[in-house]
């Protein structure tokens, strides 16, 4: 036997310890008076020689393994099969660049732009061709402001719908929005296409989030997004929002305020899930607030939520066992389509014709860049900084994207996260249910 | 030492890519898994 590599252990209190396996998410809890004797015997030569049930549960939980399993190319395996993977298509729509408001912290250039009818045909086209290879369809509609194309949503929505019915595959339909022009009427009207997800960025209550999130104006947003919010959750029970919550040093105390302002009937529809506004010094969250700070109050803020009432899932990806690639845009069935036929992989990027993997032509086919299609989904599976990692198994490698633009020997971009805390709460039992979404 | 969590098994974790994958459960995982870079702990936007 041989001890994982994927092994790790992270103090509790009273001087007990978690062991965690990032490669199989086993998780087991250790006494104060069992740490030294475990970490002997997982650091021994030949662990596992002498016969006990403390080696026997080590050997069970999979943190003592065979001596011929090679761990690293289990890793690499799932990575291989989640970049072929051909059973979801994973299709992110982009009807313009423009947007509606101007939020501080925003990346992306907005610029006019819409969708032709000729290219709204030709995406139509593909779709009737593509979606009956797949089992699952997921159709994000992303920005810009996605709504701005309001009817463009709607058809290729429709029609999405339609051709899955038809061939019996899942479809699984997405807007991320800034819910702004989502009106009573227009809400019927997506969920009865079959948009019952949707992702709504609401940065605090009015003093904060008016602050962040401003129109071309300069007027504030809050009031018309929550009454927006609150009347499409009330629209149908199958709708489902992610309340996103971009947070900095000048929003985070503010977020409990926000919290208490839904009205409880709806809560549950609502997932709450925050995320660190990145970009310059002025308004970056890991460059004014400390890690421990952060990490401390997206742990609280997220058991009051649930608390609350609201769908929190703690982040639990970042412990969880089995992720195949860091992100979608590594997979082979993953496309970005813009507004006007050209095809990328990331929507971090400025959509210009020389970043783009492919193209839809108006036959509805899409004819992709060989060289830069490979970029994404070909080449070395992992950094050689990688092969030692034992967090590996749950990043999958990191950002495609940054490998692409930089040297890929630089340090891992990984942020810290508060993956500890939680594991301690899981190990505890403090958090039951969520376990048991394991 | 108490078991919080048994290890998953490799023919689990690659189910999802199988053909006879269930596709509802296919979803399920890729919300459970948050597999998209909206979720990323990366600082990608950088």
């Amino acid at each position: 036997m041989k001890s994982s590599q994927y092994n790790v252990l992270i103090p509790a209190s009273n001087g007990r310890v978690v062991l965690f396996n990032t490669l199989y998410g086993s998780i087991s809890l250790l006494e104060e008076n069992e740490h030294a004797q475990v970490v002997a015997i997982l650091n021994a030569t030949r662990p596992g020689g002498e016969s006990g049930s403390l080696c026997e549960q080590l050997a069970a939980q999979k943190h003592l393994i065979p001596d011929e399993v090679n761990e690293f190319a289990l890793v690499e395996d799932r990575k291989r099969a989640g970049i072929k993977d051909s059973n979801t298509l994973d299709l992110i729509v982009l009807p313009t660049l423009n947007c509606n408001f101007r939020c501080v912290y925003c990346y992306e250039t907005h610029r006019p732009s819409s969708m032709s009818p000729d290219t709204t045909e030709a995406l139509k086209k593909w779709l009737k061709v593509e979606i009956p290879l797949h089992k699952v369809v997921m159709l994000y509609w992303f920005g810009g402001e996605p709504l701005l194309e309001y009817d463009t949503v709607l058809s290729v929505s429709r029609h999405v719908k339609s051709i899955a019915e038809h061939c019996g595959t899942l479809p699984v339909l997405h807007v991320t929005t800034n819910g702004y022009l989502l009106s009573a009427a227009r809400a019927k009207e997506l969920a009865s296409s079959g948009i019952h997800d949707f992702q709504i960025t609401v940065d605090g209550p009015p003093k904060t989030h008016d602050a962040l999130r401003v129109l071309e104006s300069g007027r504030g947003t809050f009031k018309r997004i929550f009454e927006n919010i609150c009347t499409l959750a009330a629209t149908d029970g199958q709708v489902k929002i992610t309340l996103r919550i971009n947070f900095n040093h000048t929003n985070l105390d503010s977020v409990p305020e926000l919290l208490e302002m839904f009205p409880l009937l709806l809560r549950p529809q609502l997932r709450v899930v925050f995320e660190p506004i990145f970009g310059n010094g002025a308004v970056s969250a890991v460059c004014n607030i400390s890690q421990a700070t952060l990490s401390g109050k997206l742990a609280q803020y997220s058991e009051k939520a649930a608390e609350l009432g609201y769908d929190v899932v703690f982040g639990l990806s970042s412990v969880h066992p089995g992720k195949l690639v860091y992100c979608y845009a590594e997979r082979e069935s993953q496309y970005i389509v813009n507004f006007d036929g050209n095809v990328f992989k990331c929507s971090v990027c400025d959509f210009t014709a020389e970043h783009r993997v492919g193209q839809l032509n108006p036959e509805g086919v899409m004819l992709k860049n060989d060289a830069e299609w490979r970029n994404w989904v070909g080449g070395e599976l992992f950094a050689p900084k990688c092969r030692s990692c034992p967090y590996l198994p749950l990043c999958m490698g990191g950002c495609r994207k940054t490998r692409i633009d930089s040297d890929s020997s630089r340090e891992c971009a990984l942020v810290a996260t508060n993956a500890s805390y939680l594991l301690k709460h899981i190990a505890f039992g403090g958090l039951g249910e969520v376990f048991n979404r394991l | 030492m108490k078991i919080v969590a048994k290890p998953v098994s490799e023919k689990a974790v690659l189910q999802p890519t199988k053909k006879n994958a269930d596709p509802a459960k296919i979803h399920a995982g890729i919300v459970a898994k948050a597999q998209c870079c909206v979720d990323h702990l990366c600082g990608c936007k950088n």
